[in-house]
This record gives C-alpha cells, structure tokens and sequence, in this order.
C-alpha cells in the first residue's frame, strides 16, 4: 500500500505539468487582457502597451511559459497582477478558509446523508423512506444559493439567532481557545460556519442519502444477507455491519468528489455569506485576467483534488479488503 | 427516545448561547461605535494612487487627504490646501495647512504633495487614472507649505482631480507597502485587512478636522447584491449602498426602519455607436436607430424604475445639466420614416429593411456580468426586429467585450461610465477627435471646439455654455445615447444621525468632520 501511494504521489509531476501547459495555453487563447482591466475605461492604446510591457506580456509566449515553469519549480507561484501580492500568499491566506467550510460541510453531507439514506433503505416503501427521498429531491434540486439565501432569511433576519455574513476566529485558533478555556471565541467561529456549511451540506446530504439507499437495496437483496438473516443474525447487524459496508464503496468515491469540488472554493455560498475562501478569489481572478493568479489556483486545484483522489482509493481499500491497489 | 431529547435540547443551547453571544456582539459594536459598511467588492490595492474599485475609493477617502475634497454637489472644498489661486490660465498656486500630520506623526508637506504626483503620472506606475493628470507640466514645492501646478493648457477640471490622497513620501521611498497598510492624513487610520472579508479603520484622534464622532469604520464584504440587503436587515450591517438590486431597493425603500437616500449618482448606462463603421458613419441613420430605442420600457421594467431615464450626456448631479437637452425619443413610426427617407425598404419581403441589395443590420453587444444589461439588448434586439432590423447580440465576459470595445471593434455597445465628477471626463475623452478613448471614432469639429471651450474656460457659467452646445450636438448626431442616470441607493442605521448622503458613496459625513 505504500508502494502504491508513493508511484501515486510521484504521478503528481507529470499532472502539475500537464495543468500547468494547459492552464497557460487557455490563457492565451481567450480574449482580454489584464492591462485592460487594469487601466479600465480611461486607458489609452499607448498605456495598456506600456503596462503590458511592465507586466512582461509582451515577450514571447514560450519564454514566458519557461520562466513560469522556471519559478514554480523553485515554489514561486509569481505575484497576482491585482492584489500585489504573491500569489502563494494569496492562496494561503483563503485556504483555511476554504478548507473548514469543506470539512465541515461534507462531514454534514455524510452524517445526514448516511442517516437517512439507512433508514429510507431498512423502511423501502415506507413514509419514512418517503420522507427522506422527498427530502434527496428537494436538496438535489434546489439551487444552492436559493437556498442559502432562504436560510439566511429564516434564521439570521426573522429570527436572528446566527450571524448573517462573516467569518468568526479560523477553527483550528478557536479550538485552542476553547482548550485554553475560552470557548466564546469557538462559538463565535461555528456561529459563523453553520449557516455556509449547512447549504453546501444539506445539497451533498441530498445525494449521498439517495446514493446510500439505492447501494444498500441492493446489497440487502443479496444472498449473503439472506444466509446472515437465516443464521439468526438480528436485521440491525445485518444493515450495518454486513450489508453497510459494501454499500459504502461508491458512496465513498462520491464523498470524495463533493470534498474535492469543495475544496476549489464555492463560489456562490461563499458571496451569500461574506466567506473569505478560494472561490471568490478564483472568480475575480479570471474576470480580471489576473494570469498568475488563476495559474496558481488552478495548479492548486489539481493537486489537491489528485490527492483527495487518492486518499479515496486508500480509505476504499481499507473498507473493502478484496480492493487492490494497483 | 431520551438521547434523543437530549440532543436536541444540547443544540438548541448551542443555538440559543450562539444568538445570545451574536447579539452581544451587535450591542458591543454600536456601544463602541464601529459602523459596519457593507461592500461589494473586496479592494484590491489601499493606495490612492492604484486604487481602481470602489471599496478602495471609499476607504482611502477616509484613511487619506487631498488637496481638496468634492462636496455633496461635487464641488471643491479646501483639505490639506488651505487656499489658492489660479493667477493664470496655466498657474495654480497652493497653500497648505501646517497642522497636517500622517497617521505616523510626521507632517505633510509640500514634498509629499510633489512626490504624490511625479509618480501618479509616472507610466511605471500603473496608475490607473494617471490620464486625467498628463496636462499637468510640473508640480513644484516652493515652501513647506507652498505648491505651485503649472499645465501644459488650460484645464479647467483640474481641481477636480486634486482629491487624490497625498501619500508619505518618507514611506513610500523607504520601500513602504502603502497598497496593504496604507498611511494616510485622514478622519481615520488603517487598522487591519482580512483580504476578501474585512477593513478595519479607527479614528484618527488627532486629524485636523477634528476627532471623528465614531470610533472606527468596518467595511465588509458581501459579493451577493441580495445576501448584503439581508445582512443589513438583519442587523449584521450599519449601511448598505448601490450596487444593490432593485428588488432589494424597493423592498427596504417600503421600511420605516431604516433611513434611506434615492436619488441619481455620477454614473451613466449608455449605447456607444461606433461611427467608424460604414452603416453608422451616417449621422441620420444613428438617429433613427435611437428612436427605437424604448428608454421607458428598459428603465421602468427592467432596472424597475431604480434608474432614472436620461435625457442627455449631462448629469443631473453636475452643475451644468440642463433638462432642456433631449435625445431622440421613443417613436418606432418616425424611425421608420426616418430609415425610408435614408432609402432603407423592405422590398424583397423578407421583414428586413434592405438598400442596395444589402440587408439592415447590426450587432448589439454588451458584457455578461450584469444580468440588466443583457436583459436590456436582448430587449433592443427584440423592438429592431420587429421594425425589420436585423439586430444580432454578441454577449461575452467583461475583459473580452471591453477590450472589443477599445479597439473599436463593436457597433452599438451597452455600458457604463463612472465616477463623471466633470463633464470634461466623460465628453473629452471619449466624444473630442483626440480624446484618448473616443473608442466609436466620432468626429466633429464643431464638437471639439466646444469641448476645448469646455476645458479652457475660466468662469462656470462659460463652460455651462460650451457643454450644453456640444450636448446637444451630441444628442442630435447620437454617437452616444445615455441611457439612464444610475440611481445610486443608500439605506442605513437612523441612528447613524450625521450622515449625508454623497453621491460618489463617500462616507466621510459618518464622522462629523469636515
């Protein structure tokens, strides 16, 4: 398994390479340039030229993609053209962000999620299955940023019992005050988290609880769980150590694509509710043309979804002894 | 059953500990006196001399001064320059105030207002704005306390530019990152930056003005036009302003709660015809295209009436506007007149006007960020063709349509402009034969002797005359037809009680001083 996760980490070369030609391939295609954007409307031909110059857009496309490749061999991202700052810094300083809103949320999506996807699966046909499906349909079909808007309204603007916008203290700060003895700051922090996490959550929830009922009607009609049930093995055991188990697999893969897809920023929850993560940073930096910028977090991405990938493979093999990792 | 319970009282504790600490937080806030300003953007650089949003022009406002501030009527008014005088056409004398200090102690001089602007026009710079200062021909420090500006030519809305934030020279030289924590001489000092959430201000204790009757500015950032509006009705924001969208508008304009200010901005919606190409090189038939252009419809429906038609490229917020001006009006009878007369017929019966053999028609563009701004073409598109136009969209991202734009490339396009505190920005630029962003080609000659007049005339009242006539050439000829004055939109705290609204969204009333 070792062997196995390192050749994987070592694939990750030819992957950045490959983003990195791609993303900067893209980015001479399409139209629009920084200094545009930069100079806005009061602009002359002759400035937007001058500042293309100061930017070094105006040497050729295949010496600037060698001294890119150049920099981040040696981990320099560049400066973001808009934020003078250095792109590294940049994306670190959204990263955490990012990241406690997508642990937070996908541990939501799979608590929901497996709740009632088990329990719609042991009552087929029943109202509780019912309800829960109702419930699947309703999360997978509502726009996350409706939805993050109603919340917001319910709960911060009739009933004001959470924050509407913002960010409290990062988590892993907070939860050292909270050890320290102060757990204010702490639920400060997660009064800020609930509402972003439980948008971006209720919507994975909603397809993993279909996901996890469908897998395990199917595995309970298997004959193993005929033969268990036929040993005298209680109906609960039989759901959740045999039949749950082998349910799992796709349900992990899918797992890892909702983190992965968290990871590179959400967008739209993140402008609901004033959340400092990569999505919006991502989002400025394209409509700006912001070259470096996008180039980093893209590169980022990748690499972070390839490894997401990748723990999926090894927690699946933990799960599931008959996977072999190849 | 009983865990059950258990659990849920536990998260309604938690629920209940949460509100009861954010309403806590809320009490603190207004107790300390730290208003909380929603904004739309985060901005990308504090440094008064990059600065390109509108978050940056808002904070730096606060954090800087200049040599003058714009009023509420966007005239001129004395900052760090105490007095001046313009002995000349190309002469502008200033004395500054000695009791100016930066936020590090140091007081400003005459060589920090110097250096401001040898670098302001430095093309190395960046500077986005650095156009409007290229007719200035030296800036020189004759004292401490004395400055004199020498101009290439007349130019009349000089003063009206000299709001740029003077920066520390002893800073900046010394390698100073004035774009992260800038130092300013303003109301209030920078204190921190979360980048994408957060602007922290405090009071500057000892500005010169006096010390701000609050004790520090929060601006937020909230990407969401609709999530800022709830934010702010719930309590997490002291005051919201435009861009915000007009469902939002109307809803928080119907609640006594909340103080509110609706009135026009410096910024204008407008159709730019691009007179370089053949078909709209004829002034006639740019006319006759305006006159299908339903003003009303677009306004009142889809902007829902939170913009105000405008009748000509005069603002009303400028001293200079007239309503006499007008521009061609909705009237799809006379523009088919009109395009008759000019020899376009549908004579093959196809529902296309044709000449020539060819067929009318003509691409309208415009950029897909803003959902009213395609919703307002794809109207357009919809009138042309039902008056046998044959009008194509062409919709893309902002830095692909406006750099379209620039080189010309377009034939109507759909934009905006901002930020017109002079007529001279918007008319010189873009409508005089060697305006620097006369993207359309438009040239008169009678047009750029009247903008001339405009930039080197010495009383108001002679450039009120110079603008109205170009105006309303303009109006007649339509390279340019605006088509609304934005409305610019503030709601806020009524116990914010010194508030007056500015129509650039300056907030400097918030602190009672000058």
């Amino acid at each position: 398994m070792l062997a196995y996760a390192i050749r994987r980490l070592l694939l990750l070369v030819p992957l950045a390479l490959g983003v990195i030609f791609v993303v900067f391939a893209l980015l001479q295609i399409i139209p629009g340039d920084p200094a545009s954007v930069l100079l806005g409307e009061d602009a002359s031909a002759e400035a937007r030229a001058q500042v293309r110059s100061n930017l070094g857009l105006d040497r050729p496309v295949a010496t600037r993609f060698f001294a890119y490749l150049g920099d981040v061999l040696r981990l320099d991202l560049g400066r973001s053209i808009f934020r003078n700052e250095p792109v590294t810094q940049a994306i670190a300083s959204r990263l955490g962000a990012t990241v406690e809103i997508a642990l937070l949320a996908v541990t939501l999506a799979i608590a929901i999620g497996l709740a009632l996807g088990v329990a719609a699966a042991m009552r087929r046909g029943s109202l509780v299955d019912a309800g829960c499906m109702v419930f699947a349909q309703l999360g997978v079909s509502m726009p996350v940023f409706w939805l993050g808007i109603l919340l917001m309204y319910l709960l911060a603007v009739r009933l004001n019992w959470l924050p509407a916008i913002g960010r409290g203290a990062p988590l892993d700060e907070a939860l050292m005050a909270a050890i320290a003895g102060n757990p204010q700051v702490l639920l400060t922090s997660l009064s800020h988290l609930a509402m972003p996490a439980i948008t971006l959550g209720l919507h994975g929830a909603a397809i993993l609880s279909r996901l996890v009922r469908a897998a395990l009607i199917e595995t309970l009609a298997a004959d193993y769980v005929r033969t268990a049930r036929a040993k005298g093995v209680s109906w609960r055991r039989v759901v959740l150590d045999h039949a749950l188990r082998n349910a799992l697999l796709p349900v992990i893969s899918v797992i890892g694509l909702q983190f992965g897809a968290l990871l590179s920023g959400a967008v739209l929850t993140e402008g609901i509710f004033g959340w400092p993560g990569l999505g919006q940073l991502a989002v400025g930096a394209i409509s700006q043309r912001d070259i470096p910028l996008v180039q980093g977090l893209v590169l980022v991405f990748a690499l972070m979804f390839a490894l997401v990938n990748l723990s999926v493979d090894l927690v699946s093999a933990l799960v599931d002894p008959r996977v072999r990792l190849r | 059953m009983p865990i059950h319970l258990a659990r849920r009282s536990l998260l309604m504790t938690a629920l209940a500990v949460s509100s009861a600490l954010t309403t806590m937080d809320v009490q603190a806030q207004v107790a300390q006196g730290i208003v909380r300003v929603g904004a739309d953007v985060d901005a990308q650089t504090l440094d008064p001399r990059l600065m390109r949003d509108t978050t940056a022009f808002r904070v730096v406002n606060l954090v800087f001064s200049g040599l003058v501030q714009l009023d509420a009527n966007l005239a001129p008014r004395p900052d760090l320059a105490a007095s001046w005088e313009n002995p000349d056409p190309l002469t502008w004398r200033f004395t500054l105030r000695r009791d100016a200090f930066f936020h590090d102690g140091k007081p400003v001089t005459a060589a920090d207002v110097v250096y401001t602007f040898e670098t302001l026009v430095d093309p190395k710079l960046n500077a986005r704005f650095r156009s409007l200062y290229t007719p200035i021909a030296s800036v020189t420090a004759e004292a401490d306390d004395k400055l004199v500006i020498k101009l290439k030519e007349p130019y009349a809305p000089l003063l009206s530019y000299l709001d740029v934030g003077i920066v520390p020279r002893h800073i900046a030289e010394a390698g100073g990152d004035l774009q992260n924590t800038p130092v300013g001489s303003g109301p209030f000092k920078f204190a921190r930056w979360n980048k994408g959430s957060r602007i922290s201000l405090v009071a500057n204790p000892t500005y010169f003005g006096g010390k701000p009757a609050i004790e520090g500015v929060d601006f937020v950032v909230v990407p969401d036009n609709t999530a800022r509006a709830q934010a702010f009705e719930a309590g997490d924001l002291d005051l919201i302003q435009s861009p915000l969208s007009p469902r939002d508008v109307k809803r928080l304009a119907g609640n006594v709660k909340f103080a509110k200010s609706l009135s026009t901005g410096i910024a204008i919606t407008y159709l730019n015809f691009n007179t370089a190409s053949p078909l709209l090189a004829d002034p006639k038939l740019r006319h006759a295209l305006a006159m299908l252009v339903d003003q009303a419809t677009i306004v009142q429906q889809i902007y829902e009436g939170t913009d105000q038609p405008a009748t000509s490229t005069l603002l009303p917020a400028s001293a200079t506007y007239t309503a006499d001006i007008k521009q061609p009006g909705f009237d799809p009878a006379g523009a088919k007149a009109a395009l008759d007369a000019l020899g376009w017929r549908d004579t093959n019966r196809d529902g296309i006007l044709d000449k020539d053999g060819r067929k009318l028609s003509v691409t309208l563009s415009t950029h897909s960020e803003d959902p009213n701004r395609i919703q307002s073409i794809e109207y357009l598109q919809n009138v042309f063709r039902q008056n046998g136009i044959e009008a194509n969209v062409k919709i893309s991202d902002w830095p692909s349509f406006s750099g379209g734009v620039q080189q010309g490339q377009h034939e109507i396009a759909l934009l905006g402009w901002t930020l017109l505190v002079d007529p001279d920005r918007l008319l010189y630029a873009q409508l005089h034969s060697k305006g620097g962003l006369n993207w359309g080609k438009y040239v008169n000659p009678r047009v750029d002797t009247l903008l001339d007049a405009g930039r080197s005339a010495l009383t108001q009242d002679a450039r009120n005359l110079a603008y109205r006539d170009a105006a309303r050439i303009i109006a007649d000829e339509v390279p340019y037809y605006v088509l609304s004055y934005q409305g610019y939109h503030l709601f806020y705290d009524q116990r914010l009680t010194r508030m007056k609204p500015d129509p650039r969204g300056m907030l400097r009333s918030l602190a009672g001083v000058n």
